[in-house]
């Protein structure tokens, strides 16, 4: 027997069980094939594939569907499901069309119209479906004529490919369903076929199954609702319960298997062998995609390369064939165009990913690294061999991203484009609180527990409720007693009073209305009281069968126990679809014959299938990502252009200037694009990159890969002269050469497997590949098997073999790929330079782009302080929207301040013009800000060039507010009378203008929050972050600061590590396990901290190991006037 | 008309199914097995789990009866 009507999570909330589960069960029970079919999706289809090839079982394709039924006929269920199962290529395309037509007509509750779907009907087997189906609620209403008339019309559709479904779940009238629905059958001449409408592989999971329907309902545990099963006998069943639960004749059942299996054989889909052409490029007469490419490369290449030489002209024309072979001269020129409309529209783009490995990329255009410069391996990118599509990444200007991705679906129209998916999945916060929720849990109790948990996933859950002393909680203290509701009829039904789901008769008890856990706890009809207390043991003869097993013990005690327990089995299961971040199909072929299409909650078409799933059919995917540093690039040039009258050259810099490589090397990062972190601080400290190559190294170096491998010491080392560059094998000299001796890129990992274990590169490349994508342990095992056994066939040692096979397998799924290293090096250059060069554009254009660097807004501005940069605060006259570069000095923006947007912002530069505003009422008059915004804008000081006390200001704006009238032209100036009476207002301390700055602004120009905490931190005892640098390493210090990070990556074994900061510079502050959780409230509650430790050093960067911590508002106090600021940064003479 | 009860009674099983159950020191031989149903509910307070059966006996009664965990109760009996 074969199921054929399964759902997986991916039936949203619905399903239980993942697909690769369900398959292995199906195995286990040696079914030799599995159908899925979530309710309108295909999403989790690629993944049953794989599963399914990898056991050895044929997969079928499928999708439960709703259809929309006649509203003038009011015996119509509603919504009706129908199962579709699809035989081959074209039952494939007609199930996606059908789904994507539901789906997209109806956003929030797919449908379609019987109608619809009958021209579509080719190459799809149909069942009657479940108790929704049709048919089936046509019967169970009694209603059989209209039962038998919709059987026909299926039948007319479907012809012999329409069977009628028989499911037995054990409920009261199943099996009456069963005969009504068999009896249907033979009238109408159509054939049976049994099926369970699997929601989850084992029986326990109906637990979690319900937890989930209860969620996508909205109810509790203990309200029912429509979807929810009275038992859980909707699992993957063998062929034998299967008999059990039917009670049918053998000879009828065995019928009703066999028809399973010719279901089954007369479908044969090889899924991914599914792929799709990219879009042929419409080229000028007389040309082919070939030979236009092959045009733009060479004006590209001698553009680029003066003068041209034969390595590149050989090189050009090796990509050129293998590009031509593997017919993709239209995917390049596709991707070169949409470069080509970003560049017309001075939209900042840069390409990377494996594409930046190859010089055809480079001439086009859509990426600025040289490979020839640079050792980049072509066969990263491309070789004949590699499965799937090139991997093509462009990074954009991401103000203005949605203009490329427009120009895209508008381009290739909604036929042929639509974005990639992303499966968001259950974490356990998220899960926690759903879970809490149906349970039964109050509000206020889900508030207090979800608080305690990190983003870390659900297994730690226990630990960190365990620790805050919550897990503790007793039924009695969930408070859930109050959430209880009683029962309404429909569980009635289920506990056996259901002689009434047939309608036969009506349960009238003896007894009070009994729903035996209705309401409170105690159960009214001594259910569990006198009954269980002295049973009669009963004497269950079993003679031949035995009475059914008695149901496993149960799950876990307490309320929050089960929470806990189903968050576990919740943690990583597919929630709801959401776009992936910029990555857009593009076909040739109408997409909805490849892929279903769903709208997104935007209303963007979005495909069901996520990037890799994508990636695995052979579909062409372009990934077009926003990148602020790219916008932020773009604003400096601007401000330099427009500020200095320079027309900086910034894409063709000469990438080796000494002063920005100094720069790079003191650490003094902050700002620079991927080389800000304290984690780099300290990295870039030890590596003193100097040169271009060695920042491609840089940025490779600080990922978990190399970390977690234990290559970034041993490098470091090495670079430093302080230990010998030696390698594995004669072999690797050639690939490892320039990382003397390790393995840092990617691509390093398919040389390995080329130079020393003789892989081809196309093997090679696979093997990389499932080595990043698998993990279990029978998967790693094939892998280790291909390398070492092909480096013993040519020689190697076997011991070596296995060695090498563990570094580059540690590795593979981690490690940056050189190109991309190489792409972002070049920003990171820019960045740098900017910097160095103009510092008062570069930082004015990161505050305007805020949030975007690893900072908050005040650590930037400390850092242009510091880098004697001063920043001036929001002025009415003076400034405008965003911050920008004011004689070397920086002028904070006017939408800093709360209550501005963007129009009110450029509305007052616009009422501004060329006349300054000379008081409160021609302010108020000549703009049409609200009354909060003035008053913000007060506060902060932006008026404060009229020369008027605050406080007098904030008093006049009541009487102008109400007298003073708004008029919309700037030459009109009113100058209302200045003889009001205004009482004498005293000026504003320096802590309360803080105060305002930062609840204003949530930053400030001119003050620094510790510099009023100073006095009393020095009266203390306690250093500045400053002064750290005059003590010796090892030595035990204290200091103080505010928090601007915190983080506990999860490869850092449990380490947390904080980053404080003063007036004087930023503190990285490390806190072993042990010493966090001692401190663990203070740490994730206080804005401001006092830390003991001992001072740790690399060059520069001072950082400390704390050993203890205490908040920093109770233990300090605050002045009215701050204490200036030290003149020494940390570590460093004031620039 | 239907009366609710929920005793405790004794079942005698053959061949995977009920022959004879006796209530109240009355023994009741079972004629036919109008229906069979499973209820699996309640599973996050005390998880109710029980195999109904309605049975048809050869004093014409109709009565349901169900199997909690090793224990069999007469829920109902059908007038």
């Amino acid at each position: 027997m074969i199921h054929l009507h399964v759902h997986s999570n991916f039936s949203f909330l619905d399903g239980a069980t993942p697909p690769d589960r369900l398959v292995e069960k199906a195995k286990a029970l040696e079914m030799p094939a599995l159908a899925l079919t979530d309710h309108h999706g295909l999403y989790g289809s690629v993944r049953f594939m794989q599963a399914a090839r990898l056991h050895g079982i044929k997969p079928i394709i499928g999708a439960e569907i709703a259809l929309s039924l006649d509203r003038g006929n009011l015996l119509a269920p509603v919504s009706p499901h129908l199962v579709l199962l699809a035989r081959d290529r074209r039952g494939y395309a007609n199930l996606c069309r059908i789904i994507s037509t539901a789906q997209l007509d109806h956003q929030n509750d797919p449908q379609i119209a019987l109608s619809d779907l009958a021209p579509w009907s080719e190459g799809l087997t149909a069942l009657s479906g479940c108790r929704r189906g049709e048919v089936a609620s046509h019967l169970l209403a009694g209603r059989r004529q209209e039962a038998l008339a919709a059987a026909r019309r299926y039948a007319d559709i479907f012809g012999r490919n329409y069977w009628i479904e028989l499911e037995h779940h054990l409920l009261p009238d199943d099996s009456a369903l069963v005969e009504a629905l068999h009896d249907i059958a033979r009238s109408a001449g159509l054939r049976c076929v049994i099926a369970n409408d699997v929601h989850y592989a084992e029986p326990h999971e109906y637990r979690l199954r319900d937890v989930m329907t209860c969620i996508q309902t909205r109810t509790t545990l203990d309200e029912w609702s429509e979807i929810r099963h009275a038992n859980g006998e909707y699992y993957l069943k063998s062929q034998e319960e299967m008999r059990a639960a039917f009670r049918l004749s053998d000879r009828d059942f065995d019928e009703y298997v066999g028809a399973t299996e010719e279901i089954a054989d007369s479908c044969n889909l090889e899924l991914l062998a599914i792929s799709s052409r990219p879009p042929e490029f419409p080229v000028p007469d007389g040309e082919t995609p070939f030979s236009y490419l092959y045009a733009l490369c060479q004006e590209g290449a001698r553009r680029l390369y003066r003068p041209l030489t034969p390595a590149v002209s050989t090189q050009l024309a090796h990509e050129l064939s293998i590009i031509e072979e593997m017919g993709l001269a239209s995917f390049f020129l596709c991707v070169w165009d949409i470069i080509r409309f970003a560049r017309e529209n001075g939209i900042r783009c840069a390409g990377r990913g494996s594409a930046a490995d190859s010089i055809v990329a480079y001439v086009l255009g859509i990426t600025a690294v040289d490979p020839m410069a640079n050792n980049l391996l072509f066969e990263r990118f491309l070789n004949p061999g590699r499965v799937g599509m090139p991997d093509v990444d462009v990074d954009f200007d991401s103000r203005r991203r949605e203009e490329v991705i427009d120009y895209i679906l508008t381009k290739y129209t909604a036929e042929h484009a639509a974005m990639v998916a992303n499966v968001v999945t259950y974490r356990s916060r998220s899960a926690f609180r759903d879970v809490a929720r149906a349970i039964g849990f109050s509000p206020s109790a889900i508030d207090h527990l979800a608080s305690r948990l990190s983003y870390r996933g659900a297994s730690h859950m226990k630990e960190e409720l365990a620790l805050s002393g919550d897990l503790k909680m007793l039924p009695a203290e969930s408070s859930r007693g109050e959430e209880t509701t009683t029962a309404p009829d429909g569980r009635a039904e289920a506990l056996g009073y259901g002689s009434a789901v047939t309608g036969d008769e009506t349960s009238v008890g003896a007894g009070p209305a009994v729903s035996p856990v209705a309401g409170g706890p105690t159960p009214e009809i001594g259910l569990y009281g006198a009954n269980h207390a002295s049973p009669t043991s009963p004497d269950v003869v079993a003679e031949g069968f035995s009475p059914p097993a008695p149901p496993d013990a149960g799950p876990p005690s307490t309320p929050l126990e089960q929470v806990i327990a189903l968050c576990e089995q919740l943690d990583g299961y597919p929630r709801h679809l959401s776009l992936h971040n910029g990555g857009m199909l593009i076909t040739d072929e109408p997409l909805v014959e490849v892929v279903p299409l769903e709208l997104a909650t935007s209303g963007v078409r979005v495909c069901q299938l996520n990037k890799d799933d994508v990636e695995l059919l052979g579909l062409i995917k372009f990934d077009i990502l926003g990148l602020r540093t790219l916008s932020i690039v773009d604003e400096a040039v601007r401000m330099v252009r427009d500020g200095r009258g320079l027309g900086l050259d910034i894409d063709n810099l000469s990438l080796d200037d000494p002063a920005v490589y100094d720069v790079i090397c003191s650490s003094r990062t902050i700002g620079i694009f991927q080389i800000e972190s304290p984690g780099q601080w300290s990295l870039l400290a030890r590596a003193q990159p100097r040169t271009f190559a060695d920042l491609i190294v840089q940025i490779a170096l600080f990922r978990p890969g190399p970390l977690q491998g234990g290559m970034v010491h041993p490098f470091i080392e090495r670079r430093q002269g302080r230990a010998e560059v030696t390698y594995p094998h004669p072999s690797l000299e050639a690939c490892l050469r320039d990382t003397l001796g390790i393995v840092i890129f990617q691509e390093q990992v398919l040389q390995v497997a080329h130079d020393f274990a003789g892989l081809s590169y196309a093997d090679a490349d696979g093997l990389r590949r499932a080595i990043s994508h698998y993990r279990t342990e029978a998967q790693m095992d094939v892998c280790r098997g291909a390398f070492v056994e092909s480096a013993v066939h040519i020689g190697r040692e076997r011991d070596l073999a296995e060695a090498m096979y563990e570094m580059i397998a540690y590795f593979s799924g981690y490690g940056f790929c050189r190109s991309h290293a190489a792409a972002f090096a070049k920003t990171v250059y820019q960045t740098a330079f900017l910097k160095v060069y103009y510092p008062a554009e570069f930082l004015a254009a990161i505050l305007s782009n805020e949030p975007c660097c690893y900072y908050p807004t005040q650590t930037v501005i400390e850092e242009a302080r510091r880098w004697g940069i001063r920043v001036l605060p929001v002025d009415i006259n003076r400034s405008t929207a965003r911050y920008t570069a004011e004689e070397g000095k920086i002028r904070m923006g006017l939408l800093q301040v709360k209550g501005l947007t963007e129009d009110s912002a450029e509305a007052v530069v616009k009422a501004r013009g060329k006349h300054s505003f000379q008081s409160l009422s021609d302010f108020w008059s000549r703009t049409a800000l609200s009354r909060d915004a003035v008053e913000n804008l007060i506060s902060v000081g932006a008026l404060d060039s009229l020369g008027i006390n605050r406080r007098r200001l904030l008093w006049e704006v009541e009487h102008v507010a109400r007298s003073v009238p708004r008029r919309q032209s700037a030459t009109q100036r009113v100058m209302f009378s200045e003889k009001l009476a205004l009482p004498d207002l005293p000026a504003l301390t320096d802590l309360e203008m803080a105060g305002l700055d930062f609840s204003m602004q949530g930053a400030s120009a001119r003050y620094s929050i510790m510099s009023f905490y100073r006095r009393s931190l020095l009266r203390a005892g306690l250093l500045s972050i400053g002064s750290l640098q005059a003590h010796p390493p090892g030595s035990t210090v204290r200091t103080a600061g505010i928090v601007i990070s915190r983080q506990q990556p999860p490869t850092a074994k449990g380490m947390t590590f904080l980053v404080l900061a003063d007036e004087e510079g930023e503190l990285p502050v490390a806190l072993y396990p042990n010493v966090f959780s001692a401190h663990r409230s203070v740490v994730n509650g206080s804005t401001g901290l006092i830390v003991e430790g001992t001072i740790q050093r690399e060059r520069f960067v001072v950082s400390l190991l704390a050993t203890r911590v205490w908040p920093l508002q109770s233990h300090a106090r605050l002045d009215t006037k701050p204490l200036p600021a030290g003149s020494r940064r940390l570590g460093q003479p004031s620039p | 008309m239907t009366r609710l009860y929920f005793e405790p009674i004794t079942v005698t099983w053959q061949d995977g199914r009920p022959l004879a159950f006796t209530w109240r020191s009355r023994a009741h031989r079972i004629t036919a097995v109008l229906k069979h149903w499973v209820v699996r509910v309640d599973w996050w307070r005390q998880e109710i789990a029980r195999q109904y059966y309605k049975v048809q006996c050869d004093n014409l009664g109709t009565y349901e009866i169900y199997q909690e965990r090793d224990s069999w109760f007469l829920e109902r009996l059908y007038d």
